[in-house]
């Protein structure tokens, strides 16, 4: 059996682009760590609810975390390292771009990266006022006037 | 735009930083109801101390009588301080001014310059007690008194006391936040604290320094701080040998207190800047390092200093001094807890 870095498989988005990548980027992802395990894995594996934009910069991700994985617990540079990449390569999305990082991550069970899209959008969440937060996740303000000052009230102190 | 599903947006939102969190409770009833739900805030909780293992400690400083979140950086060839947030009152127009702040367990007591107007405030969930009580003496101000935050069975509880020079005595009382009474201690002690102190909390209770009457020659100066809420820290500095020693509590009894020396440095090319008399600190047990937060004498800047084993020094400048030493700098680290005023289990 050949070793998961020389091993090859094909993950074809919804849009029918199809990625080559090694058996251990394959695995940084859950889901399709499952489909190998259970040898389901023979051709392509067809992955319906991510497209190839998406994808890419999944494999990306993968790959990355592959190739520059710290060494051991310990390795405080190492981490360093790649948590800085990270930054720098969320800073490329806009958020429409990161919520479906968001599902896509979530869907093939990446925790890293679900973890890391997640803490983007609530950090950005700081600087927006409460309609614009409201724009981005699509939710309607149900508060009364009333509530709206009683809320005030009640966070009248913050560090903002 | 998108529409995630719930528990996507839970996701999102149980890594929200403390400072945007008036701003999502205020979107909608939802997202309201979420941050007092116990699970919910348990998980944000342990997110935000998930950040914190990344090597960065949160804390609040005051400087220029403003309060400030910081997140503290301590990469040991580049630390550094970011500002995360400013305390913004909605309800104040005029000028809020700050003079002292303690912490306990996650509970901040903010002492403002007008004294009547002092607050207890859970920067987490956005409560605020007001609290007013009087002055000892009618002719004193606020920031003569020494405070500490603390709690019992019952109450959250503030301390005060107030050294008077001429009669070199201890006034001591203590407010009790539920009850909104005051209650005057009275008792005689061979020790005394000086005002310039701070008291530190810890699960409740609270340490000051204090020296033997007889024996008040001490060359060092003596700063208090904790260890994740779980150990006293002391900072000493001998102004004549610049030597700086930090001990850490290994238990803490009802009458008894055990000590062993956590780190000890030399800081001879530094006593020239490094004034280290009101100075608070910060330690982080794993780093081997302490952040002093302090004026630099030369320049009369607020500045941090990083110091640690083997030399190691740092300083960050925080920019110019405006209350000298009117205000006392304050560092405090700090923890975030959904601890309700007065609502002791």
């Amino acid at each position: 059996m050949a070793s998961s870095s020389t091993n090859k498989f094909v993950l074809k988005s919804n849009d029918d682009v199809s990625f080559e990548v090694t058996e251990a980027v394959a695995r940084e992802f859950q889901v399709i760590a499952h489909i190998i395990d259970d040898d389901c894995a023979k051709k392509a594996i067809p992955l319906s609810n991510v497209t190839g934009e998406i994808l890419s910069k999944m494999i990306e991700y993968g790959k990355k975390h592959i190739e520059e994985a710290p060494v051991d617990e310990e390795d405080e540079e190492g981490k360093k390292k790649l948590q800085i990449w990270d930054e720098e390569f969320m800073k490329q999305f806009n958020m429409e771009i990161v919520f479906q990082l968001i599902l896509a991550s979530n869907y093939l069970n990446n925790k890293g990266l679900l973890d890391l899209t997640c803490c983007t959008v609530a950090d950005h969440i700081k600087d927006m006022t409460p309609d614009e937060v409201r724009t981005l996740f699509n939710v309607k303000n149900d508060y009364t006037t009333e509530e709206e000052e009683e809320i005030r009230k009640e966070n009248s102190w913050a560090f903002e | 735009m998108n529409n995630l599903p719930q528990d996507l947006v839970e996701e999102i939102l149980s890594r929200a930083p403390v400072t945007s969190l008036r701003r999502v409770r205020s979107t909608c009833k939802k997202w309201h109801t979420l941050f007092k739900d116990g699970t919910f805030t348990k998980k944000h909780l342990a997110q935000t101390a998930e950040r914190k293992a990344k090597g960065e400690i949160l804390a609040i400083l005051l400087m220029n009588f403003k309060l400030s979140m910081v997140r503290i950086n301590l990469h040991e060839s580049n630390p550094s301080i970011k500002t995360r947030g400013n305390l913004t009152s909605l309800n104040d127009s005029h000028k809020l001014e700050i003079i002292q702040v303690c912490h306990c367990d996650g509970l901040v007591l903010c002492v403002t310059e007008d004294y009547t107007r002092s607050v207890v405030w859970n920067p987490y969930t956005g409560q605020t007690r007001w609290i007013s009580i009087e002055l000892i003496r009618a002719h004193h101000r606020g920031s003569w008194y020494g405070h500490a935050l603390g709690y019992d069975k019952s109450s959250h509880k503030v301390l005060r006391f107030y050294l008077d020079y001429y009669t070199d005595n201890c006034l001591y009382d203590i407010y009790d936040v539920n009850s909104k009474s005051r209650r005057v201690i009275d008792v005689t002690v061979d020790w005394e604290m000086d005002d310039e102190h701070h008291g530190q909390s810890l699960k409740g209770n609270t340490y000051w320094y204090a020296q033997d009457k007889e024996d008040s020659d001490i060359p060092d100066t003596v700063t208090l701080s904790s260890v994740r809420e779980e150990q006293l820290a002391a900072m000493f500095h001998n102004k004549n040998t610049c030597a700086m020693e930090i001990w850490v509590t290994t238990k803490i009894e009802p009458h008894g207190v055990s000590w062993s020396k956590f780190l000890a440095v030399v800081m001879d090319p530094l006593s020239g800047t490094l004034s280290c008399h009101l100075g608070r600190f910060i330690v982080d047990k794993e780093k081997k390092t302490v952040f002093v937060f302090d004026v630099d004498k030369a320049r009369y800047t607020n500045t941090a200093y990083f110091i640690g084993e083997n030399g190691y020094f740092r300083e960050v400048d925080l920019g110019e001094t405006t209350t000298g030493n009117v205000v006392l700098r304050h560092a405090l680290s700090y923890v975030p807890s959904s601890m309700q005023i007065n609502q002791l289990a």
